[in-house]
């Protein structure tokens, strides 16, 4: 009985692999071959929506003041917008810095919080309050929005069913290291391809929480953002889709952010977004299923999107089932020749399916040299299956014990003089 | 060097298993009784041989191992050269300093010649000037480029251009007075500062610009682009790509007729109202017909095909996943954006932006946004425009745009 389990879950292991693979393969021959749909960037409107620029901040004196002054560069009518630094329980010179500026800016109205829950989800909770645009954009205390990305972002609304927008993230410091290169290259896989994709095909493009913004009201109508969820994004994503909005991606709209240069914060970062992205998998499974704005295929690709984060826990535990089938000498799973051409059909394509993705999206980006790297992603997946089933069982127990998850930011690396 | 490296660490590493076969440590003289095709299949007649007896255990697994070693190395290699002598380390491109502007071309163009060439104080003649790269630049008093000349050079026009029929400039045209282009010229680009004729059937092969009025003759072929900040007129078959001006009008138009305001849409005084997409809009899962006098106030999202009857007045944005069809003297307050094709019956208006994936047919008489106030026009696939249409501000198609007054009713 137990060996039937232990071969039954290797099956469900080679098949839920397969149907990732296939996902991949979808996406990818969409942005080669397929209907590319057009943004709402083209549009040229005179009638702007009022808009609030949050950044949430802490410990930023290494990037604060170039930030606000990117935004502060935007082609926005001044009357229209205003930015709100968020200085959350900073012990630097965050605070006297947002001071400074908002001494020079009129447009510039800081929120202070030193009390009170750190973190994202609950600095900007403070900061809807205190907003007084209709849309929300929000940029990370280290990105640095284009002349164009406030007006490109915001004229989305304009369509009344889009409840959030999401543009392109690119890392700035790509030539520190092999692991910036790499993540790099999945960045590109991520936002040319993945998102692009699931634009064009009506899927569920998904809100990253950065370079990106959504609706006031329907934030504020949610409850705001939930503190306990260390992917505030995730959930708001799901949260307007179940509800019968969409989220547009811009692709065109791109921001150049710094990425983890070692392997030990980007692991943190990853155990973080698997905790949290699974937290809202418990959260809006059943919900995704029910709703009943959603077409099938939108429920289909959302699922799969859910449970990205527990793919490397399938995959790893599939592995340690192997082995010990392996050593029981029971490794004869199925006797059929069309099951040994499936797996080994999966095997010599399947496995190649990001990859596949990634060198689309290099391609697609005009860069080529860069797919060299493409097999060291093999190292950078391996670190992926186990930080992220680590933070798998992290959810769970915040699940079953009702607990708080602590934010953690993600470290800088940038230098006063690079900045 | 670099390229050379690469080849040769390839080479090296296919060496490996040639020099492993042939190698006299792997292999004795008996070895060569051993097909090696069968060592490497692991054969079961390997199985066969005792192992120490003939030697050629040893050296049928350093192949292997070998071969084992060289398929894991080699699809790094390329990686590792690019670690170590890279081509492609910086970041991807990013224009942060772009931001949309429909009078792009034109803009630019100027700003560049502005910082090479101070065009009000520089002598008449030409000057050898660095803009993007070095560059001939004539600057002349008014001109005329003669019927079936050919002008190659960038030219800077202190007054007025004429460029007589079938004359062809390939080199970009900076007009400070008026432009009268002849007919079946064909131009490059053209930047002019007041007002713009052209004949039939001109050529542009890139894009027009200009501050003054803008008008177009039949059979014209704008380019890329064709903006100006007055008012843009386009004869009978007009193509084009990006149209910019306030109004876009073609043949007929004589003028916009006043319109009712838009009606006051209801407000949401608490977001505790707001749970789904229907407390906000009004969602219709299947093909939606709107009658004349219905009212529509709310934001409407038609996840089927739209039709507004002769008549019928929409008071805020659609969004409509499939087809849009708006009757004859339809009227819509807010935005369109469609997933399906769009055909604006005669008289009917859009007063705010129209959008769509796919084709838009605007009859005669329509009008997409309201005077003084920039809207935008954007059909994925083709935009075609019939006698007396305007929209005031943006047309755009990555397809076919056309001008048909002859075929409209």
């Amino acid at each position: 009985m137990v060996v039937l389990i232990l071969k039954l879950y290797v099956i469900l292991v080679v098949l839920i692999m397969a149907i990732y693979a296939v996902r991949h393969y979808l996406f990818t021959i969409n942005r080669l071959t397929g209907d590319q749909r057009l943004y709402y960037h083209d549009i040229v409107d005179d009638e702007l929506p009022r808009i609030s620029v949050l950044v949430p901040m802490h410990n930023e004196e290494k990037v604060a003041r170039q930030s606000l002054e990117s935004i502060l560069a935007c082609e926005y009518p001044r009357e229209l917008m205003e930015i709100i630094p968020i200085d959350d329980h900073s012990n630097d010179r965050t605070t006297e810095i947002l001071d400074e500026m908002a001494a020079d800016h009129d447009v510039i109205r800081p929120l202070h919080r030193h009390e009170g829950l750190r973190g994202k989800p609950a600095a900007l909770n403070d900061a809807l309050l205190l907003a007084s645009g209709e849309i929300i954009l929000v940029f990370d205390a280290d990105y640095m929005p284009g002349r164009g990305a406030l007006r490109d972002l915001s004229i989305s609304f304009k369509d009344p069913e889009v409840g959030a927008v999401m543009g392109r993230v690119v890392p700035v410091n790509t030539r520190t290291n092999l692991l910036t290169r790499l993540l790099d290259l999945e960045r590109s896989g991520g936002y040319q391809v993945d998102q692009q994709a699931r634009h064009n095909l009506h899927l569920m493009p998904q809100y990253g929480g950065t370079v990106g913004g959504f609706r006031r009201d329907l934030a504020l109508s949610f409850g705001g953002f939930d503190p306990r969820v260390l992917a505030e994004d995730t959930d708001l994503t799901y949260r307007l889709y179940i509800g019968g909005w969409k989220v547009v991606y811009a692709n065109r709209v791109e921001c150049f952010e710094e990425v983890p240069e070692t392997w030990s914060v980007r692991s943190r970062q990853i155990r973080r977004w698997s905790r949290g992205h699974n937290h809202t998998m418990f959260k809006h499974f059943w919900p995704l299923l029910r709703s009943k704005y959603l077409s099938r295929a939108e429920k289909i690709d959302g699922m799969l999107l859910l449970l990205i984060y527990t793919l490397p826990v399938f995959l790893f535990t599939g592995i340690i089932d192997s082995v010990i089938l392996f050593f029981m000498g029971e490794m004869q799973i199925i006797d059929s020749v069309l099951v040994f051409l499936f797996v080994a059909t999966y095997s010599a394509f399947g496995n190649f399916a990001p990859f596949y993705q990634i060198a689309t999206a290099s391609l697609l980006d005009g860069v080529t040299h860069r797919i060299r790297l493409l097999p060291f992603l093999m190292f950078y997946f391996l670190l992926n299956i186990w930080t992220v089933t680590t933070g798998f069982f992290q959810a769970i127990g915040d699940r079953l014990g009702h607990r708080r998850a602590k934010w953690e930011k993600t470290s800088r690396f940038r230098t006063e003089e690079s900045a | 060097m670099r390229r050379h490296a690469y080849r040769w660490l390839i080479v090296a590493l296919l060496l490996v298993p040639v020099i492993a076969v042939s190698g006299p440590a792997s292999f004795s003289p008996h070895d060569a009784s051993i097909d090696t095709v069968s060592a490497l299949t692991l054969d079961s007649s390997l199985q066969e041989i005792p192992p120490y007896e003939s030697g050629a255990r040893p050296g049928a697994a350093t192949l292997l191992l070998l071969c084992f070693a060289l398929l894991i190395v080699l699809p790094f290699v390329p990686g590792l050269i690019e670690v170590y002598w890279p081509r492609d380390r910086y970041p991807l491109p990013v224009d942060t300093q772009y931001a949309k502007d429909p009078r792009f071309f034109g803009r630019s163009a100027r700003a560049i010649l502005a910082r090479s060439l101070d065009v009000d104080a520089v002598a008449v003649g030409t000057h050898e000037v660095v803009m993007s790269k070095p560059e001939t630049v004539v600057v002349s008093a008014a001109v005329t480029v003669p019927e079936n000349g050919e002008q190659t050079e960038i030219m800077v026009v202190r007054g007025d251009l004429d460029v007589e029929s079938k004359a062809t400039c390939t080199g970009e045209l900076f007009v400070t007075g008026d432009a009268r282009i002849g007919r079946g010229a064909v131009l490059r680009t053209l930047s002019v500062e007041a007002a713009v004729s052209l004949d039939a059937k001109v050529r542009l092969e890139r894009w027009l610009d200009a501050e003054g009025d803008v008008t177009i003759g039949s059979e014209c072929i704008l380019g890329m682009s064709a903006a100006t900040g007055g008012a843009m007129t386009l004869g009978d078959g007009v193509e084009f790509s990006r149209l910019f001006g306030a109004p876009v009008s073609t043949t007929g138009f004589t003028g916009d007729a006043g319109s009712a305001p838009a009606p006051k849409t209801p407000a949401f005084a608490d977001v505790e109202e707001i749970r789904t997409i229907e407390d906000l809009a009004e969602f219709h899962r299947d093909d939606l017909i709107v009658e004349p006098g219905e009212d529509h106030l709310r934001p409407l999202v038609v996840r089927g095909d739209l039709t507004l009857k002769a008549g019928a007045v929409l008071g805020n944005t659609a969004r409509v996943y499939g087809d849009l069809l708006m009757e004859d003297g339809s009227l819509v307050h807010g935005d369109l954006f469609v997933e399906g094709d769009v055909r604006v019956g005669e008289r009917a208006a859009v007063r705010g932006n129209l959008f769509s994936q796919a084709n838009i047919h605007l009859s005669r008489g329509a009008r997409v946004g309201r005077p003084g106030i920039c809207k935008s026009l954007i059909g994925k696939l083709a935009v075609h425009m019939d006698a007396d249409v305007a929209v005031h501000g943006y047309i755009l198609t990555d397809g076919r745009g056309r001008v048909s007054c002859a075929g409209s009713s």
